[in-house]
């Protein structure tokens, strides 16, 4: 794209923010009261919901469940009017199935699933708009909201992307720096134990530059965990002294 | 076909061996199984083999018109099928995860990754592209699928050649192959996909799982990367926790496997272009090898047997003697002999000639054992007792005689084959012979 | 009043191993006992043994009937071969969604097993108190067991509509027709009849 600077002299990103700084994230968590969990985020313009139900009996064929674990079915989709295009298949093609698979991944590996044989966890994805890290906007939604269920998790799940533009890794990338073309690495990862869950890359990237943009992405899940670790303990705090414990 | 699940036994066999750095079929650690790579008569076809993984890849290409939002780009068009062919655990029709996994990753890889100028596939801007389609069919599922299928991939569009345009003016002339040479693609590198196989919660890493090593896997990273050390792709699944120095140490190991498989690559594309320019034969036909039906032929594995023989005089001297010494045979009458006075049995009391046809029985049973420790006395002793049942009267039933129907020189032949199944046939006339005799009342 | 209540969130270290015992809501990694759920931490402190540490939240997650437990169920059809019911109270936790569950015709009384007859034990909406046997397997629910004196039917309906009053082990009188029906009676222990 001719023109248009994705990291300006000065250090500036198309959105005015610096090479290792984040989006305003603002989330909430038990928005709807159906739900045995919900959260709602937003990144910057992306704005993503997602509900949780169970532990629950298994529903469907009984065939898939697990006699030593619990099973987690997720769903990812995107709202028709999500994009700057009208989509015309919400879920069900191959892109949304793909990020469905990596959200199942990414929350088998967080969720102590041993301690419910035979049942089933749901989580539910909605995106609402697009504008860059979908996946990472709906991981930090998901375990908003699981952490909302009352869902035992072995940490946060934390995620988010990270790009390489000019030998500078950038941090939290937008739809337009994404649509550049260049590398991208989107990240999930359990903040305490810096282990990572998914690791996803795109694009061309050099060998050694790699490490730095993992780096990059590790700041930036965990700067991505105070946010959320502040909004959980504030939750937690309302809810306890409105039921006067 | 739902897949017959791996037992137990297998799987802790198999992580035990992990454990103790062995795989199945003697690689290292790192290693990789023989890459083969054979291509068909027409251009852009080819079959990769990775072990015995085989994956079949074709190149076409169509003059469609190019999408709204890219005039000056052509398309580009990647299928992986996994037909129940490869493996009755596929089922045909249904769109199952691992097909979306494999498509999206083979997708990503190579359409993302930029590896063809799509802007030379442009013939006019708006108007008309070239559609590049990849269809990959895997045709037999030994593991790491990923791998091969990318390696099809790739070598398929190297040696694809699409048909000359020209353009003057408003007129686009197609040449036919015959009237111009067709022209290859633009490729700028290659990039080659390295499967990484996670066990026992990351501690154990193996390169190119096999398809045994794929069930017990926790799970599997996959990195991308052409030989300019540039990496095209990361994908983790599985749920698998990495560690940020793993997945460092995972793509250094690449480099090094891309390079290999690169250089392999290039050396196939090679030989193909010159034997179709010295007009030589070439396609599948000459390219499979030759394979009798009735000979089957294994690769062979490395194994290593310099200390072989130290091993086996440890094992030998470390192992319990045996139990009891075989005593000579005792012929007692033509076609039966006695090895040893057999063990005592538990049925309580027992007829007279019942007792007669278990002491047989036993002798029998003695060597059957001794044929199956393999012990070379045994095996002299079994035989020369056979060798003095030339007549083939069983015994001194008052019943008729049983005939036995097979001749004398087959057993004889068949006598340094296998001498267990001498043991099958003698127990089944004995077994014979004592069902006669308790027909008859004593 | 209460001392100030520490709030915790999954995945924080909450003590070592050997100053307290992990309880529910919690998991021990590395040596450390670290909080699953987020919610207020709770340190129970027995004699004698390390106080364990549990995270509890103001709502009551979601319960699992595990093997052992008993459960309050309802019959919503019978077979000749076995009933099936809806689990409605783990212990005396309501669930917000039931589980299906099964009890099997032998599995209904402890001796003369197969002289049993279902209708003669239970009916569809009766409320019956039972025994998870078995978390059962890809073809089955729960597997439940009332073969014990006090598991069986609690509350039962005649056929005329009224409650019934149990009169022995097997059979329950209805209080306005004055008939006797045959279902398989609990008896429950004096201190949980509210009289």
């Amino acid at each position: 794209m001719a023109g248009l600077e994705l990291l300006s002299d000065e250090g500036y990103r198309v959105d005015g923010r610096r090479a290792g700084e984040l989006r305003k994230v603002r989330a909430r968590m038990g928005v709807f009261a159906q739900a045995d969990g919900s959260a709602y985020i937003e990144q910057g313009n992306t704005k993503v919901l997602a509900v949780v139900y169970g532990p629950h009996e298994m529903r469907g064929s009984r065939s898939k469940a697990l006699h030593d674990r619990a099973l987690v079915n997720c769903q990812y989709s995107m709202a028709t009017f999500s994009t700057g295009e009208r989509k015309r298949r919400p879920h069900g093609d191959r892109k949304s199935s793909e990020m469905t698979l990596h959200l199942k991944q990414t929350f088998e590996a967080a969720i102590l699933t041993q301690l419910y044989p035979r049942s089933q966890i749901d989580i539910y994805v909605q995106v609402l708009q697009a504008d860059g890290g979908n996946y990472c906007a709906s991981v930090n939604a998901a375990t908003l909201a699981t952490i909302d269920a009352g869902i035992p998790m072995r940490d946060y799940v934390c995620a988010s992307s990270a790009g390489f533009i000019e030998d500078t890794p950038l941090a939290d990338l937008n739809y337009v720096e994404e649509a550049a073309g260049g590398p991208q690495v989107a990240l999930a990862l359990l903040p305490k134990s810096d282990q990572i869950a998914l690791l996803e890359m795109n694009s061309r990237l050099h060998e050694d530059h790699l490490d730095q943009v993992i780096e990059a992405a590790i700041k930036a899940c965990k700067d991505i965990y105070t946010v959320l670790d502040q909004v959980v303990r504030e939750h937690v705090h309302e809810v306890t002294t409105l039921l006067g414990e | 076909m739902k897949e017959t699940p791996l037992s137990n036994c297998e799987r802790r066999f198999l992580l035990r061996a992990i454990e103790e750095r062995k795989r199945l079929d003697g690689r290292q650690s790192y290693d990789y199984r023989n890459v083969r790579i054979s291509f068909g008569a027409d251009y852009g076809c080819c079959i990769v083999e990775l072990g015995r993984t085989k994956v079949l890849g074709q190149v076409s290409c169509e003059l469609v018109s190019p999408k709204l939002n890219r005039a000056t780009e052509g398309i580009l068009f990647f299928n992986l099928e996994l037909s129940p062919m490869a493996s009755p655990a596929f089922e045909p029709g249904r769109q199952s995860e691992l097909l979306v996994k494999l498509n999206r990753l083979l997708e990503r890889c190579l359409r993302n990754s930029k590896c063809i100028d799509t802007e030379s596939l442009c013939v006019v801007a708006g108007v008309k592209v070239w559609q590049i389609r990849v269809d990959l069919h895997l045709l037999n599922h030994d593991g790491n699928i990923i791998d091969a299928a990318s390696i099809a991939a790739i070598v398929a569009l190297c040696h694809f050649r699409r048909p000359d345009v020209s353009v003057q003016g408003d007129e686009v002339t197609l040449y036919t192959p015959e009237e111009r040479d067709p022209v290859p693609l633009s490729i700028h590198h290659m990039p080659i996909c390295v499967s990484f196989a996670f066990f026992q919660q990351g501690t154990y890493l193996l390169v190119d799982p096999s398809e045994r090593e794929e069930r017990v896997m926790d799970g599997l990273l996959v990195i991308a990367m052409n030989k300019h050390r540039e990496i095209c792709t990361i994908q983790s699944s599985g749920g698998i926790m990495l560690l940020k120095d793993q997945v460092l140490r995972c793509s250094k190991i690449t480099g090094v496997k891309v390079a290999e498989i690169t250089e392999l690559i290039q050396k196939a594309l090679e030989n193909d272009r010159k034997v179709r320019k010295e007009g030589g034969k070439f396609g599948f036909a000459e390219s499979i090898p030759n394979q009798k039906i009735s000979a089957f032929k294994m690769e062979r594995a490395p194994v290593d047997t310099n200390d072989v023989e130290e091993q086996a005089e440890e094992i030998i001297t470390k192992a319990d003697p045996p139990s009891e010494v075989f005593a000579k045979p005792i012929l007692q009458t033509p076609g039966t002999a006695q090895i040893g006075e057999g063990i005592e049995n538990s049925w309580g009391d027992l007829e007279e000639s019942e007792r007669e046809e278990q002491e047989e029985d036993n002798s029998d049973d003695a060597t059957t054992s001794g044929v199956q420790k393999m012990e070379t006395e045994e095996i002299s002793g079994v035989s020369k007792t056979k060798k003095e049942a030339d007549t083939i009267i069983l015994s001194d039933s008052e019943e008729e005689v049983v005939v036995v129907l097979e001749p004398e020189e087959t057993r004889k032949k068949t006598r340094t084959h296998t001498s267990a199944k001498q043991e099958n046939s003698s127990s089944k006339k004995t077994f014979n012979k004592k069902r006669k005799k308790k027909r008859t009342t004593h | 009043m209460a001392p100030p209540v520490r709030c915790c969130v999954p995945g924080e270290r909450l003590c070592s191993l050997e100053e307290g015992a992990a309880g529910s809501g919690t998991y021990t990694r590395h040596g450390y006992v670290c909080a699953s759920l987020a919610g207020c931490l709770l340190k129970t402190s027995e004699d004698g043994a390390l106080p364990v540490v549990s995270v509890v939240r103001d709502a009551e997650s979601q319960l699992l009937p595990d093997v052992g437990a008993v459960v309050t169920c309802k019959v919503c059809s019978i077979n000749s071969r076995f009933a099936k019911v809806h689990i409605l109270y783990i212990g005396s936790t309501p669930l917000k969604s039931t589980f299906r569950g099964t009890i099997r015709r032998e599995d209904i009384r402890a001796t003369e097993k197969d002289k049993v007859e279902v209708y003669k034990s239970f009916r569809p909406g009766d409320i019956v108190l039972a025994k998870v046997i078995s978390l059962g397997d890809m073809q089955s629910n729960y597997l439940l067991s009332t073969a014990e004196n006090e598991l069986g039917v609690v509350v039962a309906h005649s056929e005329a509509g009224a409650q019934m009053v149990p009169i022995s082990w097997c059979e329950m009188q209805c209080p306005r027709t004055h008939s006797k029906e045959l279902r398989k009676v609990a008896r429950v222990q004096p201190e949980f009849l509210q009289t």
